[in-house]
């Protein structure tokens, strides 16, 4: 009896072991870029470890969507992730450290399923798989890479899962995705070029002595409304009473944005000295600049960019360990290497410009177990382990990410028969990360991340879920 | 305790084994070693230099990458093993130096070649040629400030102080005031320099803003007595240079080939060769030879009084300098003995000031006077033999040597790469004094007698 009981436990610890060291093999690929996967309580509870048996509230939709069948009836679930960032940038030469001003974020799902026979389920669910929001001060060198940032991606999937055999469930979701991106950042006036004849062609305000991140402009960069076409394929095999694997994969969708780039003078307060090269006497710089905002490239204009969401590929295992305790292990891979550059087509050509990312695939491993406490308390908790798919040389205000590690906790409570909330909580800490705050300065050939890391991003957040289920 | 109940702990056991087991895991890698490696005395973490033309580098009146580098700023920064970024101005310079101020021949014929890309992140170096000490304050000219082009191109518009303060400095050194008497003293105007009180004011104002900044400790150099540079001779170097300088006219009017161009009498009176005119004044290079001999080369005769304090324009006329494309040196005039003693004294003020701040801050005080008084008086006890002095006290007028010897450089004002080094141990020596610090010095020439 005891042996068959640490069987499943055996099995899981194998599991682990080859889930680490896979993981050690690719240590040269990153993790989790600006995914949230944190798109049901539940499964939040558990670190997210529930590819080979969601939980049964709908949102197998995005967790794996040939678990749908879990569902009875009709399901309806809704809820939200507060995301509670914090971090901060510490100058290795200054030695100040700039705070994150981040709000807490509300990350919203939704999920509906039924169940239209024994073999048959279908839902639909909108989440955001996909999102970042960062705030930084104006004031600070970073402001130059971006200060006010902002990216969604909402998925709305209808899903449908079939009974394949008596042991395997197949499930297809097909996706379309809504999506917007805002960037705000200061414009550098000591990289633009000086508009004067009297100066050798490519000469810029820095040659003149301009210092380095002087703000002279602020602009935004805004784009809603794109949509996206993907899919979504879940597998489930029940391999004994208490073993099942479950898979998925999630297509990669691409947008293409079409917005508007705005730009509003910052006064640089600076002066171009008598017998300057540019206008030959003493003249207020922003005098100088301005022409730019009425009739040069700095007008309002339209801009197109392009972001393809990478694609999600999940395989996990579930063990019931005993009656009333599960235990799950996820291995997620994810395609970052398709946000490898970001191509900004300003309506002024001479604007256009190729942000380059050069994000890799990453790989994240979840833990995650529940325990039925009492028939109407079920208590979760788990593990999560990613690494960070901005590479070395970007680590930048936009995403400061690294290596994290989560732990989450979780309950669930049958508040009646039809009713069910869930509550969740997670800490993600994240390794402190060498990073930047600037990019390429003219002349500046191809820097290595040595050369334009600067300093230390620190980051963690708390993030607290909740979900109401109504099994009808 | 139930067997029942005990085997239904068990899994709760084992969850809490995992959870003991990642929390270590939970706050990730909090690791400020990741931050870049501060110098070897935290003390000198961030260094700024705020200063005149000599702190930037400044020399032969041009100043280029090349000069810069070789600025005793630049040196000490780099026995402090820290970090010490300079406003780089491409080759040639900005202007570029003088090859030779006689005749005036620049490295190459460009006003500015601007600064070299790509922008510094930050600035260490933030002194400024011609600056006085109210330009450490202000860009202003109506609040008394003496901006120029090279103002704007090192600074872009800050200020020295507002520039200094970016870098959050841990250590500051502060060479200024040279100009507050140099102006005076090279166009033979005690009044021109910068008075007792405002110069004190003016320097608590900067020292108090960098202390604001964070830099809690630092180095102040005394004012450089400015009537022992080169470019300012004795009158006795002229009267023993009589003969020298009408030799040399009838030589380069003979050759010259203009019909324009002819010798006419260089003298100098006798008031130059007696005390305490002889020793005392001072006649600059622009007045004796710039204006004095370009004059004789027309065909005047001109005489140097050491003890007649009015300017060139009042004795010659404006416009017979106009004519002869000298008119910019009208205002010039010999820095008569009691003028020079009256500069001395107001410098000396300025330096007692500056020892006291120096003290009363807990900041080392570089006397840089010892060593140039040393050197100015390096040779002087051979007085009919000028060749053995370190500091010449009559410009070489030889185009295949030094104008002003080695230890200056061919403007006759700035010091050269070699006082550079001179200086640098100076700083290493008071700073090490006054910190209990371990900064080595670096390889120098020997000054005698210092």
């Amino acid at each position: 009896m005891l042996a068959s009981r640490f069987r499943p436990l055996s099995l899981l610890a194998a599991l682990l072991i080859v889930s680490g060291g896979w993981l050690t093999a690719l240590s040269n690929a990153r993790a989790q870029g600006f995914s949230v996967y944190e798109q049901g309580t539940c499964t939040m509870a558990q670190a997210g470890a529930a590819v080979a048996q969601p939980c049964d509230d709908g949102s197998a939709i995005l967790f794996n969507p040939a678990g749908l069948l879990r569902t009875d009836d009709v399901t309806l679930s809704a809820g939200a992730t507060m995301i509670a960032a914090q971090g901060s940038f510490t100058s290795d030469y200054t030695r100040t450290e700039t705070d994150l001003q981040n709000d807490p974020i509300f990350v919203p799902h939704v999920y509906g399923a039924w169940r239209v026979s024994p073999d048959v389920a279908v839902g639909l669910g909108t989440y955001v798989p996909y999102g970042l929001e960062t705030q930084w001060p104006t004031n600070w060198d970073g402001a130059f890479e971006g200060y006010d940032n902002a990216l969604q991606s909402i998925y709305i999937q209808p899903t449908i899962s079939v009974q394949i055999t008596d042991r395997v469930r197949l499930g297809i979701g097909s996706i379309l995705g809504i999506s917007s991106v805002t960037l705000n950042q200061r414009i550098d006036v000591s990289a633009q070029t000086v508009p004067s004849d009297d100066v050798p062609d490519g000469t810029t305000f820095g040659n003149l002595g301009i210092p380095f991140h002087t703000a002279f402009a602020d602009s935004q960069l805004d784009a809603g409304g794109a949509v996206g076409f993907g899919s979504h394929i879940g597998l489930q095999v029940e391999a004994t009473e208490w073993l099942d694997f479950g898979a998925r994969f999630l297509s990669p969708v691409t947008f293409d944005y079409e917005g508007d780039a705005t730009f509003e003078q910052v006064s640089t307060g600076l002066r171009l000295p008598n017998n300057n090269p540019v206008t030959g006497q003493p003249t207020p710089l922003d005098l100088v600049l301005e022409p730019s905002f009425v009739e040069g490239p700095l007008v309002a204009q339209t801009i197109e960019t392009e972001l393809t969401m990478p694609a999600q590929v999940v395989a996990g295992v579930s063990v019931q360990a005993t009656g009333r305790l599960q235990l799950q292990a996820d291995y997620q891979w994810t395609g970052w290497s398709s946000f490898d550059t970001i191509p900004l087509d300003f309506e002024r050509d001479a604007l256009d410009q190729t942000r380059r990312e050069g994000y890799d695939n990453t790989n994240a491993v979840r833990l995650g177990g529940s325990y039925e406490a009492t028939g109407a308390l079920t208590i979760r908790a788990g593990y999560l382990f990613n690494q960070a798919a901005a590479p070395d040389r970007t680590v930048t205000p936009l995403l400061p990410e690294a290596d994290r590690n989560h732990v989450t906790a979780g309950l669930s409570w049958d508040a009646t028969d039809a009713i069910t909330l869930n509550a969740a909580y997670q800490y993600l800490g994240q390794d402190d990360r060498r990073g930047r705050v600037r990019g390429a300065r003219p002349d500046e050939e191809n820097p290595s991340a040595e050369t334009l890391n600067s300093g230390l991003y620190n980051f963690y957040a708390h993030l607290i879920g909740t979900t109401v289920t109504i099994h009808l | 305790m139930p067997a029942s109940f005990s085997r239904s702990l068990l899994p709760i056991r084992w969850g809490a084994l995992l959870l003991i087991g990642v929390i270590p895991l939970l706050a990730g890698c909090s690791d400020e070693s990741l931050l870049a490696s501060e110098a070897t005395d935290g003390r000198f973490q961030r260094y700024v230099a705020l200063g005149n033309s000599i702190t930037a580098g400044f020399q032969a009146d041009g100043i280029n990458r090349t000069l810069q580098e070789q600025s005793y700023a630049a040196r000490l920064a780099g026995q402090m093993e820290t970090p010490f970024s300079l406003p780089s101005l491409q080759n040639p310079g900005c202007p570029p130096p003088l090859t030779s101020i006689f005749p005036a021949t620049r490295a190459a014929p460009v006003e500015c070649a601007l600064r070299s890309p790509p922008t510094p992140t930050r600035i260490n170096n933030v002194a400024v040629p011609g600056a006085w000490v109210q330009d450490a304050l202000t860009n202003s000219a109506e609040a008394g400030a003496n901006p120029n082009a090279l103002t704007s191109f090192i600074l872009g518009g800050r200020t020295q102080v507002e520039a200094a303060m970016e870098v959050r400095p841990t250590f500051a050194t502060v060479w200024l005031g040279n100009n507050d008497v140099l102006r005076a003293a090279l166009a033979g105007d005690p009044s021109l320099s910068t008075s007792a009180s405002n110069f004190s004011s003016r320097y608590t104002n900067v020292l108090d803003s960098l202390e604001a900044a964070g830099a809690e400790d630092g180095a102040l150099a005394s004012v450089a007595n400015v009537t022992l540079i080169p470019n300012l001779s004795p009158g006795q170097a002229y009267a023993a240079a009589e003969s020298q300088i009408n030799q040399l006219g009838q030589q380069l009017a003979a050759n010259d080939g203009d019909p324009n161009t002819n010798w006419g009498n260089y003298s100098v009176a006798a008031s130059c060769a007696s005390d305490p005119a002889a020793s005392q004044s001072r006649v600059s290079f622009q007045y004796g030879i710039g204006a004095l001999f370009t004059l004789a080369l027309t065909g005047q005769t001109v005489e140097l009084d050491c003890t007649d304090n009015r300017t060139l324009a009042e004795i010659y006329g404006q416009g017979t300098l106009d004519q002869v494309g000298i008119g910019g040196l009208g205002t010039l005039s010999v820095l008569t003995a009691p003028e020079t003693q009256q500069l001395v004294e107001r410098l000396q003020t300025y330096n007692t000031f500056l020892q006291s701040e120096a003290d009363d801050r807990g900041w080392a005080y570089v006397d840089v006077n010892a060593a140039l008084g040393a050197l100015y008086g390096a040779g002087t006890e051979t007085p009919d033999d000028p060749s053995d002095d370190l500091v010449p006290k009559f410009p070489n007028l030889d185009p295949e040597q030094p104008t002003f010897g080695a230890f200056f450089s061919e403007d006759g004002v700035h010091p050269s790469s070699a006082t550079h080094q001179v200086v640098t141990n100076l700083f290493v020596e008071a700073i090490n004094d006054e910190y209990d610090t371990s900064l080595q010095t670096i390889d120098a020439p020997d000054v005698p007698g210092s």
